[in-house]
């Protein structure tokens, strides 16, 4: 289980590097990209269930 | 003292001498320069594409060629963009992302992009085994060659050489156009019909879904991430931006005069066929009756694939590379980028598997597939076109209000058919479904 030790320590150490973004986002903007983000998850979640309709499961 | 005629032609002379000069230069630059724009628009038309503008013909005649023509400046508009940004930050998109937002950000764009490349990917090997099955090649030994083949591109460890491969490979899908020449197709129904906007059978709930998938061959997030991480391995500078640019519009150009192609040739052999569902099948239905267009559809549909296969896994190796801080240049011999080539070697296996898959409905997933990716355009293009506006990142580069204004607009389009398309799907009757 070591692998799955150093995929974490390494994520950590990349949040770690961006931990401070070169772009200052106002909370406004933070919200509407969250909500974009949200809108088109359910928007692909949509796509999927069409999908499995429409091969009859 | 005035000019003689005599020299006053000889000034003349030597301008135009100097303009030849100066044009052969330029030239030779934008030889050099061309590559990252006419791969990823050539790549553009890859197997899903095939089978989406086929589709389109055999289901709605000429009725999308004017979405086609009106997609290759839409496309031009979106990779132009990558290029300023990967010439001024020398970053790949992925790390772009990660620097300016930071890893909550960064990680759900790599998270996009991976998925939906995997899932890309997927749509590539359905297409070279569906065309390699019209030759009698079983699908396992199609795949195991072209993995085969596209890893050992990398041997060499230079990026030039890789670059020239990759372009001849792609100039092979310009197959098809030749045999609008020889089909003699309906030139006058074409402007009618193909040219004019407008949807003959109106705007329903399976208009609304190829047009999202073809919007979808056309431009999708790993095209971003591709091109931009391209410009920055193939270390273009400032001043061959200029280039970029033609080599970008070129590209798109092709991608255009392909997939109109694709559509009149699948109107005059299948216009009106709704049974069809992939251009694997189309070939193999026209083998036996016009043997010479079927091998060429097969043929092209296998390229398509092979160079979508070839773009799609470098854009999420690359993206994932520079994130984890690998080494990720295809100047890189395979043994020195070792994780970079794992993991591209790993998704092409993972996307390679779900075509094997005993009954798998190959056509319907490579359409939404096609779908799915344009549906998760907007957040990647949202994020490119801040960035864009950031003067401290991209200088003089930024974009103009007018690059504004149009990028704002196919994210706001992409938006409206996407929410059109799955209100579509709930209630199937507000669009006479």
């Amino acid at each position: 289980m070591s692998w799955v030790h150093n995929a974490a320590e390494k994520v950590r150490e990349i949040n770690r590097t961006y931990a401070v973004p070169r772009i200052r986002l106002s909370r406004t903007t933070k919200v509407v990209l969250v909500l974009l983000r949200v809108y088109l998850l359910m928007l692909v979640g949509l796509l999927l269930y069409s999908l499995i309709t429409r091969l009859g499961y | 003292m005035s000019a003689t005629p005599s020299s006053t032609g000889m000034a003349a002379i030597s301008r135009l001498y100097f303009r030849y000069r100066r044009f052969r230069k330029q030239l030779a630059i934008l030889a050099a320069v061309i590559g990252p724009g006419v791969i990823v628009m050539v790549a553009d038309n890859d197997a899903g594409g095939i089978t989406t503008y086929m589709l389109s013909g055999a289901y709605y005649r000429f009725s999308f060629i004017w979405i086609v023509l009106l997609l290759g400046p839409v496309a031009y508009v979106c990779q132009e963009m990558t290029v300023r940004l990967g010439v001024m930050t020398k970053r790949g998109h992925a790390q772009a992302i990660f620097e300016a937002f930071g890893p909550f950000w960064g990680w759900f764009s790599l998270s996009d992009l991976t998925l939906t490349d995997c899932l890309t990917i997927t749509t590539e090997f359905i297409g070279m085994t569906m065309a390699m099955e019209v030759f009698g090649i079983p699908p396992w030994i199609t795949e195991v060659v072209v993995i085969a083949f596209i890893m050992l591109l990398l041997l060499n460890g230079r990026y030039w050489t890789w670059e020239k491969i990759v372009l001849a490979i792609c100039a092979v899908n310009m197959i098809y156009v030749p045999v609008v020449f020889f089909i003699h197709p309906d030139v006058d129904a074409i402007f009618r019909t193909g040219v004019v906007p407008g949807f003959p059978e109106g705007l329903g709930g399976p208009v609304v879904f190829l047009i999202m998938a073809t919007i979808g061959t056309t431009i999708a997030p790993w095209m971003i991430f591709f091109q931009q991480s391209s410009v920055v391995d193939k270390g273009l500078k400032k001043r061959d931006v200029p280039y970029a640019r033609w080599d970008t519009a070129i590209g798109a150009t092709f991608t255009v005069v392909t997939a109109v192609a694709l559509i009149i040739i699948a109107t005059v052999f299948f216009g009106g066929d709704t049974n069809l569902t992939s251009a694997g099948q189309a070939a193999g239905l026209l083998m036996p009756l016009h043997p010479y267009v079927g091998t060429i559809l097969a043929i092209g549909l296998f390229d398509a694939g092979l160079i979508g296969a070839l773009s799609v896994s470098l854009a999420s190796s690359w993206a994932v590379g520079e994130v984890f801080g690998w080494s990720h240049s295809l100047n890189d011999r395979l043994g020195q980028a070792k994780w970079f080539n794992v993991f591209r070697l790993s998704i092409m296996v993972i996307a390679g598997s779900i075509v094997l898959i005993p009954r798998a409905p190959l056509g319907v997933i490579t359409l939404f597939v096609q779908v799915i990716a344009v549906t998760l355009l907007p957040a990647a293009l949202v994020f490119l076109i801040v960035l864009l506006n950031q003067e401290e990142l991209v200088g003089s580069y930024k974009n103009t209000r007018a690059q504004n204004i149009m990028a704002g607009s196919i994210v706001g389009v992409i938006l409206a058919l996407s929410t059109l398309y799955a209100v579509g799907s709930i209630f199937p009757y507000l669009f006479g479904v």
